[in-house]
């Protein structure tokens, strides 16, 4: 018996990482791999919340192995209950105060509901992609952004486009250096989350310029438990194992 | 880089160099006797003096009365050195040492000679002995470059002395930490002879620089690590075209105390003058190193017209 009761943001959190669990799992069916078989995804109001959290990421497995996207998916099932239950904030993806922490989770919203509707359209459920995105301008800051691109590390999916995925590729270097920037602060989640856009930039045929393997593997070995880092590791090692195009 | 920066630039090296001046007699060596054995007892700072000092009367970018207070205190250390003596018996004793000859480079830089010194050097920079001591490889990039300035050595490859650093096996630029950063620091100041020759920096390390440079230097201003910052400056200084963010030298402007005093990190500073000179007269070394070397390069070198 649990000594004290979890807060609703430790149940959301905990939620998030069964379901990021659950996403490797799942990763590891489509691949063929004999693996135990993937957890529910759960429709409690704490796993729809992490499902919102989650977004695109639940259908990660699904993208990288090239899998069709269908109604009957658990995933899919899960995240429009939870576009039900939590609608999206302002479509206009600026937020009432225009902050880019508001911003980033307007992107998520669009990339979670642009799969969604590939499994399932629905006309009610309408997330137009946000028209703030934070592309560099000149004199723009490589710290701020990169920061902010690792809050959008759900969008790193191969068959996702959008201006922010354009501006990935067109800012390798920017999103290098705030990759090594975490990794010398140890901050080893959001170095995992840049790493994506980089291993993203790879299997486009974009150069990086940091070795992307063992800057994963390292993280890997020093980066602690939690799964929704692993699981920005495994999409990153798979996009940076594919041939660049 | 724009003019307000430079102004930045300049006054940080100007109060600097004004606090070494004021300072240096805590640095003198003392009047009895000094072990010969100890590479790391007072004279090393008159060692980094003159190093700080040669290199604003090389450069000439300083006002007048800058130019003098260096002339002054180079000057000076090279009378406490005795002339060279100094350095010239503690190389008679221990004839693998560098550090006579790394010291003395700085010396001959701002226009001091010493004949014994110049005969030995010639001549322990032809033994495959002294070319083969054990140290580091940046060190050995260090005793390379004193050789190059006294006029003493043979040509070495410059390329191989590189390649064998850090900075030139194309590191992951995520493991540096605090040592590493300035052994990186060095070997680009030597390679470049504290950038006097910036061509001397192989084009895959500038290239390799440019890119993380920044990086780093954004990681230990935020820790407050002044001094690796300074260094992280002058090795700026050393590259094509400078890549640091130019708000670090307003950042170090509001640390520097009104005395010039530029602290190391964020620790608190002592009171007692004498332990404040030991503890930060490197870090006064390098700002006016940094600063020298920014605005030279600013004024007369390639990228004086961004």
């Amino acid at each position: 018996m649990s000594v004290y009761d979890a807060t609703p943001e430790e149940e959301i959190s905990q939620a998030a990482e069964r379901m990021a669990v659950r996403a490797l799992a799942v990763l590891e069916a489509v691949e063929g791999t004999d693996a135990p078989r993937p957890d529910p995804v759960g429709a409690s109001k704490p796993d729809l919340a992490a499902a919102r959290v989650i977004g695109a990421d639940l259908f990660a497995p699904y993208q990288l192995a090239a899998v069709p996207l269908c109604a009957e998916l658990e995933e899919a099932v899960a995240l429009a209950q939870a576009f039900q239950l939590f609608s999206a904030p302002d479509p206009s993806g600026s937020g009432a105060d225009g902050s880019t922490a508001a911003s980033a989770v307007a992107w998520r919203d669009w990339a979670a509901a642009e799969l969604l509707d590939r499994c399932a359209p629905d006309p009610e459920r309408v997330v137009p992609m946000p028209d703030r995105h934070l592309v560099p301008e000149d004199d723009f800051h490589w710290q701020e952004w990169s920061g902010w691109m690792a809050q959008l590390a759900p969008l790193a999916l191969p068959g996702l486009d959008s201006p922010v995925h354009e501006a990935a590729q067109r800012h390798a270097r920017a999103l290098a250096r705030g990759t090594v920037r975490s990794m010398l602060r140890r901050d080893y989640r959001t170095a995992a989350r840049t790493a994506r856009w980089l291993a993203l930039g790879h299997s486009h045929g974009v150069h990086s310029p940091v070795d992307l393997a063992p800057l994963l593997r390292h993280i890997r070995l020093f980066g602690g438990p939690s799964a929704r880092t692993a699981l920005d590791l495994r999409v990153g090692e798979r996009l940076s194992q594919e041939e660049g195009l | 880089m724009n003019g307000a920066v430079l102004s930045t630039a300049q006054r940080i090296g100007t109060q600097a160099l004004s606090w070494l001046h004021d300072s240096a007699h805590f640095g003198a060596l003392p009047a009895t006797t000094v072990d010969f054995a100890d590479p790391d007892n007072a004279y090393k700072p008159l060692g980094e003096t003159a190093l700080a000092t040669s290199l604003v009367l090389r450069e000439g970018v300083g006002r007048p009365a800058e130019l003098q207070r260096s002339r002054e205190l180079l000057d000076q250390a090279w009378a406490q050195l005795r002339h060279g003596d100094f350095l010239f018996e503690r190389q008679l004793r221990h004839p693998m040492v560098t550090d006579p000859v790394e010291t003395y480079a700085h010396f001959v830089r701002g226009g001091h000679r010493h004949a014994g010194l110049d005969r030995i050097a010639e001549h322990l920079s032809a033994l495959a002995s002294t070319r083969a001591v054990e140290m580091m490889p940046n060190r050995r990039l260090g005793v390379a470059n004193a050789h190059r300035v006294i006029g003493s050595g043979r040509p070495r490859n410059w390329a191989e002395l590189a390649a064998d650093t850090w900075l030139g096996a194309s590191p992951e630029p995520w493991m540096i930490d605090w040592m590493t950063g300035y052994n990186m620091t060095h070997t680009v100041f030597h390679l470049t002879d504290w950038a006097a020759d910036p061509d001397g920096l192989p084009q895959p390390l500038a290239a390799y620089l440019q890119t993380w440079l920044p990086v780093w230097a954004d990681v230990w201003q935020e820790v407050a690590q002044w001094d690796l910052l300074g260094e992280l400056l002058i090795v700026d200084a050393c590259l094509p075209e400078p890549v640091c963010d130019p708000r670090i030298w307003e950042r170090l402007s509001q640390v520097q105390h009104p005395s010039g005093l530029l602290p190391r990190d964020a620790e608190p500073v002592t009171d007692d003058p004498r332990q404040a000179f030991k503890d930060h007269e490197h870090t006064a070394v390098v700002a006016v190193i940094a600063s020298t070397l920014t605005l030279s390069r600013a004024l007369g070198g390639t990228w004086s017209a961004t």
